[in-house]
This record gives structure tokens, sequence and C-alpha cells, in this order.
């Protein structure tokens, strides 16, 4: 591993740590790192241990992770689909969760029914894409690019119809999941079983990513099972933008933009440009969630919001360094 | 080192609504230097393919010291016969020892990614196409001649027993296109390695090329000793344009009459 990736690794595991313990310190009730550690080495009851265990801390880590799937998400795709732009939504998988939910919140369901709802939706486009795609062995990038982005475009035009549609009493909250919340985010622990597994997963086979980014014809060239892999990629992706969506509601930027951050930096290789992403991407949205609560408290605003303001400077000066 | 022979048993070649090619039976040996001629669109590239294991024949088949390379596992396979692709549609950010390292996935083992002999491996070949001293440079930002010796350094890193190159002088200045052929002409001898080359230069194939395959445009397609078949009535024929033969020293060459 090059001085340059180690150092990288050192820095973004920094600022992950630094993400969460900000998280757990700031908000309503100001709670200093001393109070945090103690908290943690020794957990006796009280307001401070209340407000980190109880509140903070799962809605960190749900950040944490929802930011993570996300970007892993994207530096699959990006791959995947050979395209520099793609990001974890450009299959339709957000506007068929977002249509889902959408939908369950229409019909004045609560968070498990609404949840269930964005998953079913979901499922239900990544079928839909990978069905119309994938016929019989023959499998084309270039039509599943297209095939995702006509579908989330006619989802995008019956999400407009629902919003239009729906009751004034509910528009808000619409609003909300549409620009990406965690406000509403639960148990992030299997969200966390499907991080590790896929993360697991990109790095086993990062090897292969990286001729496969090369092209199909110089992957195989090389014994890389292209069919196969590709298969796996898609379902990896799918899986990962599936379970932040859930979680998160459709958070933009990050797939698209912490991978490309990354490779900013000089990473090529998915051995280290995955794992990097996804950290980075983490520590990205926690960061971006804790300013969505605190920024206009006690008014908590979509972290949607929070990931562009935050982020586009970053990118823009990344990108005006390399010049 | 080398060894293996690559070989065409009946291949028939063909796309949408025209044969390229009938009938071909060919035995590419260990220590040959084959040069693949014809003009554009006649079939070289999709031979080059059907030879790689890339794409499979509309007949016949393609066998590697006796097997059928298509049941040959992907990775062994890469191991024996190496191909220098013409395009690469793809994009790479890294630099260009991370991409001649790229060369090194057939033999390093999954999980652990590349070891120090990989490295090593992808760093000699940097120093066979004289761009040791790019090495840290990013690959997208090479001209169109570095790129392609850097990809001539991945193919060298594979450390196949054959090389299938198609068009590997492609955007080489001439000192280095004269240094490709005499390498591959060089490691054919030397280390009994098989070279099958698509080439469009007249000017090389006479000197290093011990055997020709001659795509004629209608499906008849001609392979043999290049002593045999390289005459210049025969190229005028298969490019369609007259032809001088010019003798130097061993060697000879052609150029057009022009």
């Amino acid at each position: 591993m090059s001085a340059r990736v180690s150092a990288l690794f050192v820095a973004i595991g920094v600022a992950s740590a630094a993400s969460v313990l900000a998280a757990l310190s700031f908000g309503s009730y100001p709670i200093d790192l001393t109070s945090i550690v103690d908290s943690i080495v020794f957990p006796a009851p009280g307001v401070a241990h209340d407000v980190i265990w109880n509140l903070r801390a799962p809605r960190a880590f749900a950040a944490f992770a929802c930011g993570s799937l996300l970007a892993l998400a994207g530096a699959l795709l990006q791959v995947l689909l050979r395209n520099a732009l793609a990001d974890p939504f450009v299959l339709g998988v957000s506007g068929g969760a977002s249509l889902g939910a959408l939908l369950a919140l229409t019909a004045g369901a609560g968070a498990a029914a609404m949840n269930l709802s964005a998953f079913a939706g979901a499922a239900a486009a990544i079928v839909i894409v990978f069905g119309l795609t994938y016929r019989g062995g023959d499998w084309n990038v270039y039509r599943l690019l297209l095939t995702g982005v006509v579908l989330s475009a006619g989802l995008s035009a019956l999400i407009s119809l629902t919003l239009v549609l729906a009751p004034d009493a509910q528009l808000k909250g619409m609003l909300f999941w549409l620009m990406g919340d965690l406000s509403q985010a639960t148990s992030a622990a299997p969200a966390w079983l499907v991080l590790a597994m896929l993360a697991a997963f990109a790095i086993g086979v990062a090897g292969k990513l990286d001729l496969l980014a090369l092209g199909e014809l110089k992957a195989r060239s090389l014994g890389v099972a292209v069919g196969a892999l590709q298969i796996a990629v898609f379902a990896a992706a799918a899986l990962a933008t599936v379970t932040a969506v859930v979680l998160g509601g459709a958070i933009g930027f990050i797939g698209l933009i912490a991978p490309h951050a990354i490779r900013l930096c000089g990473v090529a290789n998915h051995r280290a440009l995955i794992p990097l992403s996804m950290l980075l991407g983490g520590a990205f949205l926690t960061i971006a969630d804790t300013a969505a609560r605190t920024a206009w408290a006690p008014q908590q605003l979509p972290v949607g919001i929070f990931t562009a303001l935050l982020g586009v400077p970053a990118m823009l000066l990344l990108l005006g360094r390399r010049r | 080192m080398g060894g293996a022979t690559l070989a065409c048993v009946g291949v028939e070649l063909a796309v949408p609504g025209r044969v390229l090619c009938r009938g071909l039976d060919v035995r590419f040996e260990p220590g040959q230097v084959w040069a693949v001629l014809g003009r554009n669109g006649t079939g070289k590239s999709t031979l080059v393919h059907v030879l790689a294991g890339l794409a499979q024949p509309a007949a016949g088949r393609v066998e590697l010291d006796g097997r059928r390379i298509e049941t040959i596992d992907p990775r062994s396979r890469a191991r024996e016969v190496g191909i220098l692709l013409q395009l690469e549609d793809g994009v790479y950010w890294g630099s260009v020892a991370d991409y001649v390292l790229l060369g090194r996935f057939p033999h390093a083992a999954g999980w652990a990614g590349y070891a120090a002999q990989d490295v090593e491996a992808a760093a000699a070949a940097l120093e066979l196409v004289h761009m040791s001293d790019l090495a840290a440079r990013r690959y997208s930002t090479l001209s169109g001649g570095e790129r392609q010796r850097a990809r001539i350094a991945q193919l060298l890193a594979q450390q196949p027993s054959t090389f299938v190159m198609d068009e590997p002088l492609q955007h080489l200045d001439l000192a280095h296109q004269a240094h490709v052929i005499a390498l591959m002409a060089t490691r054919a001898r030397d280390h009994n390695e098989t070279a099958v080359m698509v080439l469009h230069e007249p000017l090389w194939i006479g000197r290093a090329c011990t055997h020709v395959v001659i795509f004629g445009g209608d499906g008849e397609v001609e392979a043999g000793a290049a002593d045999d078949l390289l005459t210049r009535e025969r190229l005028e024929h298969t490019y369609g344009c007259a032809l001088r033969e010019v003798s130097q020293g061993e060697g000879r060459c052609f150029v057009p009459n022009v």
C-alpha cells in the first residue's frame, strides 16, 4: 500500500471518528467530550447517558451506515456502468422507493408500513430494470443504464402526481422524505449487517473491479468471468441502495461524489477506493446530519440539503486543486 | 518457458451476412512470429478474438495444446494466451505502474492482492518498453503512443507464452515500432514464445515474421511460411495496390509504388 493511500486511510479514519463524536456532542443539550468518554467507559444513568445512547448514537450510526451504503453503491455502479456520472439512484431504485413511501404516506400509514412500502417500491424498480435488461444471458450495460434512466423519469412523473394530489397535511413529510431525512431512522442494526456483508463482497472482488473498469473484453482477456461478476455487482449495488433509502430516504450527492473525491486524491485501485469511499460517505453524512438537526434548531432540516451545501464547495475545491 | 501451441481446426469466422473465413487450419507453434494481414474489415480482429478465447468461431474450434480453449478456466487461459486489444473502452484513473500491474491479475491470489513479485514483473515490463521514467504518471495523461506502450507493457507483465496482438504498432513512432517488432521476434526465438500480430506495416512483415495469415476478403484465407506466401503479386492482390519489393541486407520489405 502506497504512503498516499495509508495517509488517506488515517485521515479519513480520524474524520470518521470525529464525525461520530461531533454527532454525539452537538445538539440542544450540548455534551462535552469528557462526558462522552465517561458515558462510554463508565455507563451510568443520567441525562447525558440517555441523550447519547437513546437519541444521538442510534441516529449517528444510522447516518454513518446510510452514507457508507450510498458511497459503496455509487462506487460499484460507476464501474458496472463504466460511467463516471452513475450514482445509486440512476437505476430507478430511489424513484421506486420514493413512490412506495409517498403512497404509504398518502394512505396515512405509520413508519413501519412506510418503510415496507418504500422497500417494495425499490425492489419492484430493481426487478423491472433487471428483467428488461437481462434476457437469456445477454447483458448490455448501456441498455441497463438507459432502462434505469427511462424508468426513473416515469417514476418521477408519478411522484410529482402523488405530491400534487396529496392532502396538504402530509405534503411536508413527503418533501422531507424526498430530500432525504434521517430523523425517522429506526434501528440501524440491519443496515450495518448489510453494510458488513456488502463491504466484504466488494473488497473481495476489488481486483476484478479494477479490470472491469477497463472494459468487459479487457476483463475477460485477463481471466475474469465477467457475466457472473456483473450480476453480482448489480445485486450488491441494488441491495446497498435499497437499504440506504429505507433508512434515510432519497439522499442524493454522496453516492456520486464520495468515490470521485477519493479518485481525485489519486486512488484508483478498488481495494483502497471502496473502503475509503465508504468511510468518507459515512463520515460526510454523519456531519451533514448533525448540521441538519442543529443549524436551525429546534427545527430539523432534511439532511439532503446539507449533503449538497457542504459537499458542493468541498468538491469544487478538490476539482480546482487538480488542474 | 513458453511452449504451448495454439491451433485453429476448421475455423469459420462470420459476421451477420458475411463469411470472413472458411475452414482455416493453422498451428501457431512456439518460436514462430506470425503476421495477420488483410484489408480493413476482412476479419483480422475477429480471428484474434477467437484465438484468445474471447469469441466463438461460427464453426470449428480453437485448441490450446489439444484442449478446446473455451473449456479452459479463464485465469489459466490468461496465463497461457495474452491478447493486446485494438481498443480499450474503459477509463483508467491510476498511475502507469498500477495500470501495468493489472496484467498480473491471472497470476495474483484473489484476496491478498498483488505480491512483491508481481510489482517486480510489472516494473520489468515497463523497462522493456522504455517507460520506467513514466511509471508514476497518471495513465490518462499519456500520449497515444505512450499509452500503446503501457498497454504492451501490461501484456508483457501478464507473461503469457502466446502473444496475440491486434495492431501492436498503432500510434508508435518509428523507433518504437522497430523496438516492439524486435522485442517480439527476440522473445519468440529466445524464450520459445509465440507471437501472432495483426500488422499493416509491410515495412516490418518481411523482416521479422516467420509466418503469415493473409485474409483475402472473399472468405479465402491463406496461412503458411512467410518465405512461401510473401510475394509481391500476392500482397498486391491482397491490398489492391501496386507495390515495390526492396531487399536490404537479410530482410526485404514492400513499399507502395506511388
